[in-house]
């Protein structure tokens, strides 16, 4: 059990700063934004820790989904446009290549169902809350978001077969 | 090839990662500090708007008809407020078409203290319980008045007399006279005044009997005074006494030739005799309209502010100064021996009685001295005047044996003449706050614009919060 003052924070942070990191990574497919969007969701929590020290992971993962949500918001008639405009995806030889390819294909949205189901591996309710959206939603959305990896990326036909 | 979920284990595991910030618990903690002060600071503001609303509205509400007892017996403010700002302004005639909401319900103010005349606007009148300042509209009261102290109070403090017109398009058309506000009931009773030739009589000056049941008064029955205003003065005084033993008041009415008219002062006793001292001559008439006059012998000048006569009526004091009237006396009391001992003989030059000249102490000559009466230890009660612009009107009062002390005064420099409720000058003058004057435009426009400032405010708040928070996100 993590304490509530500083020690206990920074112990989490040792402990499960990598994991955060790595589906922020998932999130965002750019380590600059993946390491803001954690350090902004730590410190958050930082400011709050007296309250949240005892299961502080669900407030943290809540606050860099909703962070990269609203970010997405912000962003998606400008970046998002721009990357749509990003030349075929690359078939390279490594499949981790091409996953992260094909993620870049997607919305915000949609990959943030993805990971939050397929690496997080949240029920659909869970996701739904986390994401402030319906249960509903988060159905359509995880099924529009294979579809468009299918229809994107033919060669990882096989992997996403599999998965649904 | 794995299945997805592998495949994005397999994705994020072989990324490098960034390290993170070593600060990050002391970054988190000031942001949360500054944003709690930011909540802190944005509540004291809403507080602030949301004070001054309540502090700009406290007016609005409608003050507690009784106030605050400062003395449930009774006694004069020691100090006489005017109103500030649009209220100082407001005039009688606006309160008559509605433009404004003064004090009105005469029952409401209860036992007065002090009256302030303000010539042509509102007049002041000052609680003898709680020492509250109102502002009452008098219906048709006149603004033309400029000498002697034209709205007084009676000594008990339950009655406010003041002259009235209603104007007409012709002088044929025009009534005047003496209106009573009974302060007990709220009622106003009026008396008509017209002069031998049937037109108006102008009131320039009134006097409390010592006890209160009479009210002499002295006027000018004017040649004309229509719509635009009275043109010039008769060739009469005229005075009288109203009687307050009845409904409708009556009062008598006598004619006294002018003559070289220079200072004159009236008052009347209990019995409704009514004393008129125009220039260095006494007359009285008696209620069966006998009329007797004596020449002043004893003093040399006039300059006469007020009469008034003490409790038992033998001596009748007037009051002196510098009027711009007669021949300058000094400043102080002139007494007059009225006792049926010394005012001998009847009809029209009855002979001579006598005067003797008291000066007031330590006043200069600028000053003049308008008696009001007397207090029930037998102190005489003055309006002391100053010369004008130079210092505050006060209200003192003389002891029997020459002891000058002042009750009251005025918070400014202004010559607007006072009336005081003399059975109160014995008791301990009350100590009252500064009034809050009524609402005017500008406050209200102030009061509004706080209003829907506080309602903004919040929204502007949180709409401000939201976006630092959006842009730190970011």
């Amino acid at each position: 059990m993590l304490s509530a003052d500083k020690d206990g924070f920074e112990e989490f942070v040792a402990t499960r700063g990598a994991a955060l990191q790595r589906s922020a990574y998932l999130l965002t497919g750019d380590h600059h934004l993946a390491q803001d969007l954690v350090q902004t969701a730590l410190m958050a929590a930082a400011g709050r820790w007296e309250r949240i020290h005892t299961s502080p992971e669900a407030y943290v993962r809540r606050s860099i989904f909703t962070a990269n949500v609203s970010r997405w918001r912000r962003l998606r008639f400008t970046e998002q446009e721009l990357r749509n405009d990003v030349p075929a995806v690359a078939n390279g030889p490594d499949s981790r290549v091409a996953l992260r390819a094909a993620l870049d294909r997607l919305t915000a949205k949609q990959r943030a169902v993805l990971v939050l189901r397929f690496y997080e591996d949240l029920t659909e309710v869970q996701t739904a809350k986390v994401l402030g959206v319906s249960p509903g939603t988060v159905k359509s959305t995880t099924r529009q978001a294979l579809a468009r990896l299918r229809d994107r990326a033919p060669h990882l036909a096989e992997l996403i077969g599999r998965t649904t | 090839m794995t299945d997805l979920r592998n495949a994005l284990h397999d994705l994020a595991d072989a990324e490098p990662l960034a390290p993170l910030g070593s600060d990050l618990w002391q970054r988190g903690r000031a942001t949360r500090r500054s944003a709690q002060v930011q909540w802190v600071a944005a509540s004291i503001v809403v507080l602030a708007v949301v004070g001054a609303i309540a502090l700009l509205g406290r007016v609005w509400i409608p003050p507690d008809p009784a106030g605050t007892p400062l003395a449930p017996e009774g006694a004069l403010s020691t100090v006489v407020h005017s109103p500030t700002g649009p209220a100082a302004q407001w005039h009688a005639d606006d309160g008559a078409h509605g433009s404004l909401a003064p004090d009105t319900g005469f029952e409401r103010i209860g036992r007065v203290g002090i009256v302030r005349s303000r010539p042509g606007l509102l007049p002041v009148v000052v609680s003898a319980e709680t020492g509250r300042h109102w502002l009452p509209v008098l219906p048709d009261v006149t603004d033309d008045f400029a000498l002697g102290d034209p709205i007084t109070v009676s000594p008990d403090g339950w009655r406010i007399a003041y002259p009235w017109v209603v104007s007409g398009t012709t002088t044929s058309e025009t009534r005047a006279g003496v209106a009573v506000v009974d302060l007990r009931s709220g009622a106003v009773d009026r008396v008509t005044l017209t002069g031998r030739n049937q037109r108006p009589i102008r009131i320039e000056e009134l006097s409390w009997s010592p006890n209160g049941t009479r009210l002499g008064w002295l006027g000018d029955e004017v040649v004309s005074w229509e719509d635009g205003g009275w043109s010039s003065r008769g060739p009469v005084v005229n005075v009288g006494a109203i009687a307050f033993d009845g409904t409708p008041l009556v009062s008598t009415n006598f004619v006294v030739e002018k003559g070289s008219r220079g200072s004159d002062a009236v008052t009347v006793d209990n019995t409704g005799r009514v004393f008129y001292l125009g220039n260095r001559r006494l007359w009285a008439f008696t209620d069966r309209g006998e009329e007797a006059s004596w020449r002043l012998a004893g003093v040399d000048g006039n300059g006469w502010t007020s009469a008034t006569l003490t409790r038992d009526g033998n001596d009748l004091v007037v009051g002196t100064g510098s009027t711009g009237y007669g021949e300058d006396l000094g400043t102080g009391v002139v007494h007059i021996d009225v006792s049926s001992r010394a005012l001998v003989g009847t009809g029209p030059d009855s002979g001579t009685v006598a005067g003797r000249f008291e000066a007031w102490n330590g006043l200069g000559e600028a000053h003049s001295v308008a008696p009001v009466g007397f207090s029930p230890q037998g102190s005489l009660v003055a309006v002391v005047t100053p010369a004008a612009g130079e210092n505050t009107l006060t209200v003192q009062t003389k002891n029997l044996r020459g002891g000058v002390r002042t009750l009251t005064h005025s918070a400014d420099n202004l010559s607007d003449p006072l009336s005081v409720a003399t059975d109160l000058a014995d008791q301990p003058p009350i100590d009252a706050p500064e009034p809050d004057w009524p609402m005017s435009d500008e406050r209200k426009v102030l009061l509004t614009l706080l209003a829907f400032a506080a309602v903004l405010l919040p929204g502007w708040i949180a709409v401000r919060l939201w976006r630092l928070r959006r842009r730190a996100a970011a």
